[in-house]
């Protein structure tokens, strides 16, 4: 039998909490409860006289294995969640015409005289189609998107699960702004407008909303597909 | 032996229930729980956080961090005034299942 001395419990911790952070489940608060749990379990079988480590391997044991725990930790789905989706929909869109406005003086800066044009004022009409414009604008957003949901290679992997839903959710809306737009070009010359370009004036912001929705970090952001039980 | 379905069913009334004798916390819950079950149910004790956490969001309990008096950080939950009632609602609900049950498995002696 090894020395109690070769055993750190700080860093058995440690090591245990960033396995279960690397799953999409569990919030900070979570992590921090389940600690205190896993400490309390621990000091108690200390106490029947076994070492730190077999206490340490029972107490983990009891807690149970820990990709099933966060899933279970993942399912959960307050209205906080939602509302947090929104909130980052809501930033990142704000974002998106703070950096749209950057990238615009950029790029008319660096591509001074060349055909290229950026409009960053009337990004609706113009910036979209631009594949130039629209890769500076996303890049970032991108980046910190995945950055907040945390655990980077898991958030693509998750990604790929719910891709279906991005997709149907998107094809949804887009069939939506379709007739909106033959509503539109039916109403704007009754009401002495020019018809508008709804493709790239509705279609590709929609298309970006609904990629954003299913993007955004929430407590839940990507939910696992697990079986709904709780042991 | 407990089938996956039945704990997951019944983790609601049964956290429930232990906090109405008061409140308590993640730790303690689930020792009472196996204790209470005589090792019938295979709790895995991680699983009943999220539990409490949906209870949390529905209002039935309530929680907050604590330092107990051996200085160890703990997160209380007790059961709120809505908790209390819904408890009454899910015990009328399983005694309800259970009577029927009974009534099958336990024939009174006039019966048979």
């Amino acid at each position: 039998m090894e020395p109690h001395s070769s055993f750190d419990l700080g860093k058995a911790i440690a090591t245990w909490r960033a396995e279960l952070a690397r799953h999409p489940g569990p919030a900070p608060a979570d992590l921090r409860e389940l600690e205190a749990h896993l400490r309390e379990a621990f000091a108690e079988l200390l106490r029947t006289g076994l070492s730190a480590e077999e206490a340490f391997l029972i107490a983990r044991h009891r807690i149970g294995p820990t990709e099933p725990v966060a899933a279970e930790f993942a399912k959960r789905i307050p209205q906080g969640v939602w509302r947090s989706r929104i909130f980052w929909l809501i930033f990142a869109f704000w974002g998106q015409f703070w950096w749209r406005g950057s990238a615009g003086t950029l790029l008319a800066l660096t591509h001074r005289g060349s055909s290229i044009q950026f409009y960053s004022r009337d990004w609706m009409y113009n910036g979209f189609i631009r594949a130039e414009g629209t890769l500076l604008s996303f890049i970032p957003l991108l980046v910190a998107i995945f950055w907040l949901a945390r655990g980077v290679p898991k958030t693509v992997a998750s990604l790929l699960s719910t891709r279906s839903r991005v997709a149907a959710t998107t094809l949804g809306m887009m069939l939506l702004l379709y007739a909106l737009r033959l509503a539109l070009n039916v109403l704007n010359p009754l009401m002495g407008t020019n018809p508008v370009d709804v493709y790239t004036s509705y279609v590709v912001p929609a298309f970006q909303i609904a990629l954003l929705i299913w993007l955004t970090p929430g407590q839940k952001p990507f939910p696992a597909n697990v079986k709904t039980s709780i042991a | 032996m407990f089938s996956r379905e039945l704990i997951a069913a019944s983790a609601r009334p049964l956290l429930l229930s232990i906090l109405a004798e008061g409140e308590s916390y993640g730790y303690a819950l689930a020792q009472r729980a196996r204790q209470l079950s005589q090792e019938q149910v295979q709790w895995t004790d991680g699983m009943l956080y999220p539990v409490l956490h949906r209870l949390e969001d529905e209002e039935l309990i309530a929680s907050e961090w604590r330092e107990s008096e051996t200085g160890r950080e703990r997160k209380y939950y007790r059961l709120t005034r809505t908790g209390r009632r819904a408890l009454e609602k899910e015990k009328a609900q399983w005694l309800a299942a259970h009577h029927t049950l009974t009534q099958l498995w336990n024939p009174t002696p006039a019966s048979t």
